[in-house]
């Protein structure tokens, strides 16, 4: 399982961005309205979510560490 | 992009041409003027410069910048973002406005007569500034903890003004907090984790650390005041487990719960080794300051500058609406270990903390501890952006532009510190 962050444009409703992205294969995990991303995964192949409305870009989550 | 500073010369009555002159160090100068060269160009952001040592006549437009390389003094316009800049570069001993002394013919090019008056007043600018330098130099600030006071809240100001924090919401995402310190006793503290199957509950350390910093007490039960907002309300927001590590997706989370919980200021001091903007954190810290909040980010401790390796500011800290907060030790110097501005969009350090041997609080019961990185100069900067939000009503863009303006200007590169050490007073 892959975890990606759909960053949504300015002017598009987060939950509408979501939708698409759960129509093209993603399973939404959660929606962030006040930051604009969605957080979802997939199983084996990733979804197309580039080219839908509202997508700002695909990225894959990744690890964080404290930095001190 | 900022507008180029407009040249004094066209200014009814005024005594300034608009350029600067640019007093050079001594490493810049030597029997060829190639060191000086690059240092004019690389101040100027223009790739011709005139030199004296040329067969050329010297600048007859104005338009280029000048070098007297025989003197070590170049003349040149500057913005007033490479201004700033000139005047924290340490291969310059002094930049000054050039003054006009008389009015200037409007020929095509500089007389001989102007040129060798220019050449005297070079010469004595210098020798002044040398000397100057020389019997004036102040002493080198190196503060240290007192029995009141850490090193840092004394270097800030904090101790010197009389703001709180009260009203103002400031989110500490991290590894927790301990929620039973006696320190944090009585405080209005709002906690959620986001790493899953973790309590609040730091036992890494880490994130107690950071909370004090920002927002411990006025007067702690024993030991010297290490917290900048005293009486600040506190969201604590679990993003990284008790080993240190964490999720993008979980760090999202906590700053969408920071902003729709009403905190004014998230403090990350945390990040990733990456030398790319991620679209994801640059989107939060856009929304964010939509919405009047003020991310402040670590800019990280990827440098090894004794080693000649300055390293870079990685993610999130380079997401250009998120402020990068680079670290200083008790001599103002930049840390051994704090990361250079990068060349990505928005890479650059903003302002600078104390962020080397650091008194803060720990889990009990070891009560306190000291400790350095990039992330202990973050919670002193998101602290007395607490307090200058409290004084000020700015939030958001505005009181990040007030951060930096109340900076105390450092003899650093900006590249380092961006507009200096951060400052509870002014703003």
């Amino acid at each position: 399982m892959a975890r990606v962050l759909v960053s949504v444009t300015r002017g598009h409703p987060v939950d509408d961005v979501a939708r698409a992205c759960a129509a093209a294969g993603l399973q939404v995990e959660k929606v962030l309205h006040a930051v604009g991303v969605v957080v979802g995964t997939y199983d084996d192949d990733p979804p197309d979510l580039a080219g839908l409305p509202g997508v700002g870009s695909v990225e894959p989550d990744g690890e964080v560490h404290l930095d001190g | 992009m900022t507008a180029p500073f407009p040249t004094g010369s066209s200014r009814p009555g005024g005594t300034l041409t608009g350029r600067y002159l640019l007093v050079l160090g001594d490493d810049l100068l030597g029997d060829d003027d190639t060191a000086a060269r690059a240092c004019v160009r690389e101040l100027t952001g223009l790739t011709e410069v005139t030199s004296s040592r040329d067969a050329l006549p010297l600048s007859p437009s104005g338009f280029h910048p000048t070098l007297l390389a025989r003197l070590g003094v170049a003349v040149a316009e500057l913005d007033p973002d490479r201004l700033r800049a000139a005047r924290a570069d340490r291969r310059l001993i002094a930049v000054e406005p050039e003054r006009v002394q008389r009015a200037l013919g409007s020929g095509s090019g500089l007389s001989a007569e102007y040129l060798r008056g220019f050449a005297d007043a070079a010469t004595f600018l210098r020798d002044r500034a040398i000397a100057g330098a020389a019997a004036e130099a102040p002493v080198p600030a190196r503060f240290g903890d007192t029995e009141q006071l850490t090193w840092g809240l004394q270097a800030t100001g904090v101790d010197a003004v009389p703001e709180t924090g009260a009203g103002i919401g400031v989110a500490v995402l991290d590894t927790g907090l301990d929620l039973g310190h006696p320190d944090f006793a009585d405080r209005d503290i709002e906690s959620r984790s986001f790493v899953d199957g973790q309590q609040v509950q730091d036992l890494q350390g880490h994130g107690t650390h950071c909370v004090g910093t920002a927002c411990g007490p006025l007067s702690p039960g024993s030991g010297r005041r290490y917290g900048v907002a005293y009486e600040s309300r506190i969201l604590v927001g679990k993003v990284l487990g008790d080993d240190g590590s964490g999720t993008d997706a979980g760090i999202l989370e906590g700053i969408e719960w920071a902003i729709t919980s009403g905190a004014q200021i998230v403090s990350l001091s945390l990040g990733a080794d990456l030398d790319e903007v991620s679209a994801a954190y640059e989107n939060a810290g856009r929304r964010a300051l939509d919405a009047g909040v003020l991310i402040i980010a670590a800019a990280g401790n990827n440098a090894e500058r004794s080693a000649g390796n300055v390293g870079f500011v990685g993610v999130p800290a380079n997401s250009p609406s998120i402020m990068a907060v680079g670290a200083v030790d008790a001599a103002l110097a930049i840390a051994e270990f704090s990361a250079a501005s990068s060349a990505v969009d928005g890479g650059q350090v903003d302002i600078a903390g104390p962020g080397v041997d650091v008194y803060s609080s720990w889990p009990m019961p070891q009560r306190n501890d000291t400790i350095s990185g990039t992330s202990m100069a973050t919670p002193h900067v998101s602290g007395i952006a607490a307090l200058l939000a409290q004084r000020t009503g700015a939030r958001g863009r505005d009181l990040w532009t007030g951060l930096t303006q109340a900076a105390q200007r450092l003899p650093l590169p900006s590249g380092d510190v961006g507009a200096g050490l951060v400052r509870a007073t002014g703003g």
